[in-house]
Formats: structure tokens, C-alpha cells, sequence
């Protein structure tokens, strides 16, 4: 086999050495830049990733939510809870000058 | 003359893969060691497949931003060369394919090829004789490339241009050393018939 090597020197890009240092310094420094987008990208892919999840996860979580939400209404209904009537006392110190915050301590003792 | 200025893997004080996770560290001089040790091979390969100078440079530089971008996929780190010249090679065959809706290809395209050097000749500082002498033999060089296979001159671009060995072709370019040798050795015949000999300063008698 022949080993002998052709010159190819005027096809050499680096033959002017000052020119081939810029290129070299503008590739790094673009690639560099890029690299840091690319970064960015990246988390913002994660997170557009997850999005489809998390909204399937709060829906079967909305879903799973609808029985109980009716089943302590159907309690409300029946008798109270202390739940809705701590609510309830909230509620009416909010809104009424006239209740006393003692009530809502009252409430919550209940 | 061959350059055989950082061959990869030995003469640079840094391993590949080690440059690789300097990088990913964002590491700007390991990143400029990769540059200078491989944008010119960059180059050698994107010549072999545009056959214009400029295009190669073009394509080497863009080719390198984007492996230093995403140099997190890079899954073999020690090969870095091959998963940049795969890159190299992809947009070099995009850009080929764009230029051929506007014109021949450019290794069969002589003329092209001498507008090409005209155009370098005009940007260039060093004496206007030498820079025109030299431009006529790149185009002559050009289109004597034209005659070989694109696997033919990836090969002798690497090799008699980046002075590269043929195991650091072969792993490269995806090759065996073998198969590297057998494509140099075509390539070198072909050339014989294309050139002067003046072309092949270890000489040769035909």
C-alpha cells in the first residue's frame, strides 16, 4: 500500500493562522452560547413534559374527590359536621361587625 | 505540506473523554482544545462531501457549535471524533443537496470551482501572485477530488491533509484500518492521473 501523503496544503484552512485562531474562538464561543440555550431548553422541556401528568393527576384527583365531597354534603344534610360549622362561624365573623371572635373560638371547641 | 498538528488521542496532554466532561462543565478551554484538534479534520470531511471550500468551512464551524451545544449527547464521550464527523457529515449532505436546486454539483463543476478560488484570492493578505498560484492549485485539487468516490476523499482529506493515521480514520469515519488503507491507496491512483507529481512530494513515479 502507498503511504505517500499528496500536498493538500493549498486547501488548508488553517494555513493563515490568524484566521483559523478566530474561527476557532468564534466556534467555541458559539457553541458555548448554545450549549447554555440548550441548557435552558432542556429544563423547559422537563417541565412541558410533566405538564400532561400533572394535569391527568389533578383530574383523577378531582375525580376521585367527587363521592367524598357527596357523601359529606349528604352528612351536612343529615346532622352537620364540625367541619361545616367551624366554617360556618368563620364565615359570619368575616362578614357580620356583629360576631364576636369568641364565637369562632367557640366553633372550634365544639 | 500534511499537518500533523494535534493528531487526536496522543499528543494533546487531555483525553477526548475527558475534554468531553470538562465541556459538559462548561469548561470553555477544554472546549477550544476539542476545537483545535478537531475543526480541521471537521473541515477535511465537509470538503470531501461539498467539494467547495468555503461550504466546508461553513459547515465544520456550525457542525462543531452544534456538538458543543449538545455535547450531553454525546453517549461515548472517547468517540467524540465519530459523533462529530457524523454530525459533519449530515449537514454537509443537507447543504449538498440544498446547492444542487441551484447548481451542479460542485466537484463536477470546474468553473465553480475557479470562481471559488478567485473569490478566496481576493480576500487574502499574502502576496497576490502566491495567493492566485495557490488559489489555481486548490481548484486543480478540487477537481482532481472530483474523480473520487466521497468515502475516497474523506479518507485522503484526512489523511494527507489533517495527517491523521489510518486507526484514527477508521474509528473516525467508522471504517476499518484495512478498509481505510484501501480507500487511501484507490484514492492516491486516481489522483496520479490528475495531477503532476510535484503533488506528491514523497514521491511517486506513476
Amino acid at each position: 500500500m502507498d503511504e505517500d501523503r499528496m500536498d493538500l496544503s493549498p486547501l488548508d484552512p488553517s494555513a493563515d493562522g490568524a484566521r483559523w485562531d478566530r474561527m476557532v474562538a468564534s466556534v467555541v464561543a458559539r457553541g458555548m452560547a448554545a450549549r447554555v440555550a440548550a441548557r435552558r431548553t432542556s429544563v423547559a422541556d422537563l417541565l412541558a413534559r410533566w405538564r400532561r401528568p400533572a394535569l391527568a393527576l389533578a383530574a383523577a384527583l378531582a375525580i376521585a374527590a367527587v363521592p367524598v365531597l357527596l357523601f359529606a354534603g349528604a352528612e351536612d344534610e343529615a346532622g352537620g359536621t364540625a367541619g361545616s360549622t367551624v366554617a360556618q362561624a368563620v364565615v359570619e365573623y368575616a362578614w357580620a361587625d356583629t360576631t364576636r371572635p369568641i364565637d369562632v373560638l367557640d366553633a372550634y371547641g365544639r | 505540506m500534511p499537518s500533523k498538528e494535534n493528531p487526536p488521542h496522543e499528543a494533546a496532554p487531555d483525553a477526548d473523554a475527558t475534554l468531553v466532561a470538562r465541556m459538559r462543565d462548561g469548561d470553555r478551554e477544554a472546549a477550544t482544545v476539542l476545537a483545535r484538534r478537531y475543526l480541521r479534520a471537521a473541515y477535511a470531511v465537509a470538503l470531501a462531501v461539498t467539494g467547495n471550500r468555503h461550504d466546508a468551512e461553513d459547515v465544520a464551524q456550525e457542525a462543531f457549535v452544534t456538538a458543543i451545544g449538545r455535547i450531553d449527547e454525546c453517549r461515548q464521550p472517547d468517540r467524540f471524533a465519530g459523533w462529530l464527523m457524523t454530525i459533519v457529515r449530515n449537514r454537509a449532505r443537507n447543504l449538498r443537496t440544498d446547492v444542487r436546486v441551484v447548481r451542479a454539483d460542485p466537484f463536477d463543476d470546474e468553473a465553480a470551482a475557479k470562481v471559488d478560488e478567485a473569490q478566496a484570492g481576493t480576500t487574502a493578505t499574502a502576496d497576490p501572485q502566491d495567493t492566485a498560484a495557490r488559489g489555481e492549485l486548490a481548484a486543480t485539487l478540487l477537481v482532481a477530488l472530483a474523480t473520487l468516490t466521497e468515502a475516497q476523499r474523506e479518507v485522503v482529506l484526512l489523511h494527507d491533509l489533517q495527517g491523521w493515521r489510518h486507526s484514527e480514520i477508521g474509528e473516525a469515519l467508522g471504517l476499518s484500518e484495512g478498509m481505510s488503507r484501501q480507500l487511501l491507496f484507490t484514492a492516491h491512483r486516481k489522483l496520479r492521473e490528475h495531477l503532476p507529481a510535484r503533488a506528491f512530494p514523497g514521491g511517486f513515479d506513476g
